[in-house]
């Protein structure tokens, strides 16, 4: 059984799990793993399509390029974030939930690192929650290790 | 100089003002001219970067291609039609029966394209802000944090809308975690587009029905 995240959205009381990539990018999964669990307001992308946006406090060590691509599909998690004397330095997780979509950033796409991916039997009822974030606004998240089965 | 309207947030109180580009999209805008006001509740972009935009039902006739680019810059209003099955299409309107519509797009920034799922798409360029782009691109900003917001397009000088434009309460609530905002107020039933049963069948048939759904649904159906 891979190991596992859980991204819960405690005011609507929805619970999603994302199976990691662990050998494709087993240096961006144990940052991430090592930050959990963490409380963090999501927004919508606004340059990369299909995409919602969770603010990630930031490891200590970033984990560099690993298993990087501008290829997005529904349910991939990106680890993004920009050296400092690019951009803010500001670490984010972006979970993809529809299709035609690719990381971008005010000067193009960007590749970033794809770390988990949303169990699929769960996207369509993600992407329907994303919609909604969409038009309501930023809500509030918890990442957390996935626990039980 | 070309006819003047007014873009107005009425639960902000920011108003800011744009200018029609009569000779380079002279059908654009007098078709558009000619919906006026319009009362729309708004949407982000989640491709083309800076952009607010509102969506109509298709205008009686429309002004085919006109001063088209793919290319944009701040303060640029842009015209689009998306033929039924665009796949961009707002879900919880396309549950309600949309088909076709008009897309107008407000860029309040820089570093934008309008891009559609395919790559980037040519509007019609027809008009550009003349005042206040900053009052308008805040309110934008906002819109990310805290949803969307109520927004009327009006000609310059036209203080009163029209009954069935005006907004259906005097303020849209702010959504908290015990009352979220409905997604079905007057915008939709005035399109024509079902909010009754058909609107309790969203697509994410395994959703848990928590609060947010309830609420949702209770409203609408009155």
């Amino acid at each position: 059984m891979p190991r596992a995240i859980e991204i819960l959205f405690p005011r609507r009381d929805l619970l999603f799990r994302a199976a990691l990539l662990e050998d494709l990018a087993p240096k961006t999964c144990q940052a991430v793993e090592s930050r959990l669990p963490f409380s963090a307001p999501v927004y919508h992308t606004r340059r990369s399509g299909k995409e919602i946006q969770v603010v990630f406090p930031r490891p200590p060590e970033h984990p560099g390029p690993e298993n990087q691509t501008v290829y997005a599909s529904p349910g991939d998690i990106f680890y993004v974030w920009f050296p400092p004397d690019e951009c803010v330095d500001l670490a984010h997780l972006g979970v993809f939930y529809g299709s035609h979509s690719r990381p971008s950033v005010p000067f193009g796409p960007r590749p970033q690192n794809l770390f988990a991916q949303v169990l699929e039997e769960q996207r369509e009822q993600f992407a329907a929650l994303c919609e909604v974030i969409w038009r309501e606004g930023t809500d509030n998240i918890i990442v957390q290790p996935a626990t039980g089965t | 100089m070309g006819r003047q309207f007014e873009l107005f947030f009425p639960n902000r109180d920011v108003l800011a003002t744009a200018e029609l580009l009569e000779d380079l999209a002279p059908r654009t805008c007098q078709l558009f001219w000619e919906q006026l006001p319009v009362t729309e509740e708004t949407y982000h972009t989640r491709r083309s970067g800076c952009e607010l935009f509102v969506i109509t039902p298709p205008w009686p006739a429309l002004p085919g291609q006109e001063n088209g680019s793919m290319y944009c810059e701040a303060g640029d209003i842009f015209f689009f039609y998306f033929a039924p099955g665009y796949p961009d299409a707002p879900l919880h309107l396309v549950t309600r029966g949309l088909r076709d519509y008009v897309h107008l797009g407000f860029f309040y920034g820089r570093n934008s394209q309008p891009t559609g799922p395919y790559g980037p798409v040519a509007g019609n360029r027809f008009a550009i802000f003349r005042d206040n782009l900053e009052g308008f691109a805040a309110v934008a900003q906002k819109t990310r944090q805290e949803g969307y917001e109520t927004l009327i397009v009006r000609r310059k000088g036209q203080r009163e809308t029209s009954p069935k434009d005006r907004p259906s309460r005097g303020e849209t609530p702010r959504a908290t975690a015990s009352q979220p905002r409905s997604m079905c107020r007057g915008t939709y039933s005035r399109w024509g587009l079902s909010v009754g049963p058909r609107a309790r069948r969203w697509p994410c048939c395994g959703l848990r029905r928590g609060v947010v759904w309830a609420a949702r649904d209770d409203r609408s159906a009155g």
